[in-house]
């Protein structure tokens, strides 16, 4: 009994190791008899997409019906998820070897997997989407690692300053002239905070007290600092700019002229609840108060932001990519190529409010609305995103330590910004 | 004066009590008036706890925010399924290594309380291959290519819970505790294993099926991040993965997330209801606390 069950056990290992190898076989066959191109053959793109706004969604939906009746062999399986969701799903996938062949999600994502070689090169298909000198420098460079292009910028969105016209009057100050320098926004800063029995009731700006990340990080550039070295893959943030920088922040906030906010946690934004002066945001703040509130309208200013030794805007970039394990390249970059034309660009703009990231489209956005959209594109022009690397993310949790160290504790700004580095290498090294 | 001690003992008790169920029930009552609240009283500076203008239509709205109907009836399917299938196969599995004598049954039952000890973290990439490999299911061929296998589909969602060592365990303490007196009047009585699982044991095991029912109903229908990494299709969803929509780039629409949460619970909520003498009797008899 004993020896037949050792040789069934022993079949059935065999039949799987057997079965294994033939499938892996079987993939890597599939592979080579599709890329060979046969043009009437029925393909299926799976589409990972960042679904955390409901016409974005619609949008891509529409887009892919469009592509599908111009594409009659094109089949899609799209999905859509929340940041960390797309995340979990792309992690196994790409685990798996079932990776998607279209992934839509943020910059510093698309970046960190390139640097884990899951993503195809766009350069090589550029020429199809209109080539290179068809859209904003900035954003090709974002989308860029080590020299090569992986990220096709969809939706950029840059924080941009928001302050409150009607306090800036309440306070003194002309509401058509904004804070430009750091030395000015300090002091609005000041004079727009409201107190009631020493309390602050209504801050002079939003300075997050925890996750202050986006804050911080174009204070940096502005001085001149940097975060990484991207091209070496070498973090470069311990610095003295770095560290002016955020002491200015730490000096500024310990001055009592904000409220108390997890800069993450989006339902808490003094600015939001009209309990601030001014905000370092994306647009989607000022439509989300102005639906709720139309008389917002008029009380809200826009600005590109702070300068020092450089200008610099904190700016997120949703983009399109294509995975290297895609079995239907030739599919996928007609998709991204369908995304990326001018008529699609200006249909976004048109229904979502997403600034058109292509030169040819630039004169025709600012002429729509002048005051608002030079804003925005001067902002695109200057983005900065979070560190393109292999660690981006590991880094992201070690700067929120340090900021808080400085911001609500009693670390020097030099000081916190040397540990910082100490514990990232560390990190990296395990 | 004994009696008034008692009294005063029995009051007190009450007042804890009452204050911890409060305590319990508390995020249960917030969650339900913050669903008939509108989305501007949810973000005002001040919280209030009721709210100053009832939105039952808040209700309506949620299930309009996407295929509900879809995902409830994909979590009903999916859970039924899962329970049912897996009440069974637990249940005989306890019974066998509780009750039937074979050479190897402790080193068998030791195997399978090894699947209690390994994180579902480390095995869900390679049950994840496996399915999607499955050969001839989801236009794979034979070697189990060419296709997607398992993914997007109900069996996709619901082989990996039907089995579940938690239950084998369960179940087989539950059964240890008969007396041997038992197998043998009905071995006496020419009744096989068989029958006198069914006839005998089943009539029995009202307590531990009922707590295993509530258990792999509250971790089907709770379940997240498997149907997340198992479906891509809007029509595959459950409930869990569905509710996240509510969570937007701009912030959270809370009134809608907690109006989708409470029609979610309501299930689950008269589950236990329904179950919970016999869920309780079964914590009590199998001294498992779930």
């Amino acid at each position: 009994m004993k020896k037949i069950l050792s040789m069934l056990v022993a079949m059935v290992m065999l039949a799987s190791l057997v079965m294994t190898g033939c499938s892996k076989a079987a993939d890597q066959k599939d592979n080579s008899s599709q890329t060979g191109g046969q043009q009437n053959k029925k393909v299926t793109l799976v589409f990972y997409g960042l679904g955390q706004l409901k016409n974005e969604m619609d949008y891509f939906k529409s887009a892919i019906q469009q592509f599908k009746s111009q594409n009659p062999n094109a089949e899609f399986e799209e999905t859509y998820a929340n940041d960390a969701d797309l995340n979990t799903k792309m992690n196994v996938a790409f685990a798996s070897g079932s990776a998607p062949d279209i992934i839509y999600t943020s910059i510093s994502s698309t970046i960190s997997r390139a640097a884990n070689n899951q993503l195809e090169p766009l350069d090589s298909y550029m020429s199809q989407w209109g080539g290179k000198d068809a859209y904003l420098e900035r954003n090709l460079q974002l989308g860029t690692y080590k020299g090569k292009l992986y990220a096709m910028g969809v939706r950029a969105d840059p924080r941009i300053l928001l302050y409150r016209k009607d306090f800036f009057k309440e306070a003194g100050l002309d509401p058509e002239k904004p804070p430009k320098t750091w030395e000015e926004f300090a002091d609005y800063v000041v004079k727009l905070t409201k107190k009631e029995n020493g309390q602050v009731v209504r801050g002079g700006a939003d300075i997050p007290t925890t996750n202050g990340s986006l804050f911080l990080a174009p204070l940096i550039f502005q001085n001149g600092g940097k975060i990484a070295d991207e091209d070496n893959d070498k973090l470069t943030v311990n610095s003295p700019e770095a560290a002016e920088a955020l002491q200015y922040v730490a000096d500024l906030y310990k001055k009592g002229v904000t409220l108390v906010y997890d800069g993450e946690k989006l339902d808490e934004l003094p600015f939001v609840k009209g309990k601030s002066a001014m905000r370092f945001t994306n647009l989607n703040t000022y439509v989300t108060m102005t639906t709720n509130d139309p008389s917002l309208k008029d009380k809200i200013g826009f600005s590109v932001g702070l300068e020092r030794k450089s200008k610099a805007v904190q700016s997120g970039l949703i983009c399109l990519s294509m995975t290297k394990e895609s079995k239907n390249k030739k599919e996928a970059s007609n998709f991204i190529g369908l995304v990326s034309s001018d008529n699609e660009t200006w249909k976004r703009y048109e229904k979502m409010g997403v600034i058109p990231i292509k030169k040819s489209l630039q004169d025709k956005f600012i002429s729509e609305n002048p005051k608002v959209n030079q804003v925005l594109i001067d902002s695109v022009k200057n983005g900065i995103t979070r560190p393109r690397t292999s660690w981006g993310a590991v880094y992201m949790n070690y700067e929120k330590a340090a900021y808080e160290s400085v911001v609500i504790g009693n670390t020097s700004a030099k000081e916190s910004l040397a540990t910082l580095e100490k514990n990232m290498n560390k990190a990296l090294q395990k | 004066m004994k009696t008034v001690k008692k009294d005063a003992n029995y009051y007190i008790l009450t007042i804890i009590m009452f204050i911890l169920s409060l305590a319990m029930i508390s995020p249960l009552i917030l969650a339900f008036f913050t669903s008939l609240k509108p989305l501007s009283e949810v973000q005002a500076p001040v919280v209030t706890i009721l709210p100053h203008q009832w939105v039952w239509s808040n209700y309506i709205d949620a299930m309009k925010e996407g295929n509900w109907a879809r995902y409830i009836y994909n979590t009903f399917f999916v859970t039924a399924v899962t329970v049912t299938v897996s009440l069974i196969i637990n249940s005989m599995a306890g019974y066998a290594l509780a009750r039937v004598p074979f050479k190897g049954r402790n080193t068998l039952f030791f195997t399978t309380l090894l699947g209690m000890m390994i994180p579902p973290q480390i095995t869900m990439i390679p049950t994840f291959i496996m399915l999607k490999k499955m050969p001839l299911m989801g236009g794979n061929d034979i070697f189990g290519s060419g296709g997607n296998g398992l993914m997007n589909s109900y069996l996709g969602l619901i082989i990996p819970y039907i089995a579940g060592s938690f239950g084998v365990f369960l179940c087989r303490q539950f059964y240890l505790n008969f007396p041997d007196s038992l197998d043998e009047a009905a071995k006496i009585d020419g009744c096989s294993r068989l029958r006198a699982y069914f006839q005998i044991y089943i009539p029995l095991s009202t307590p531990v099926l009922a707590t295993l029912a509530v258990l792999k109903a509250t971790g089907s229908w709770s379940e997240y991040i498997w149907p997340l990494i198992i479906t891509n299709k809007d029509s595959m969803k459950t409930i869990q993965i569905a509710l996240p929509a509510f969570k937007q780039e701009t912030g959270t629409i809370w009134n809608l997330l907690m109006a989708a949460t409470i029609i979610t619970s309501i299930p689950l909520l008269l589950l236990f209801i329904f179950a919970q003498r016999y869920f309780i009797e079964g914590i009590v008899t199998t001294g498992i606390k779930g």
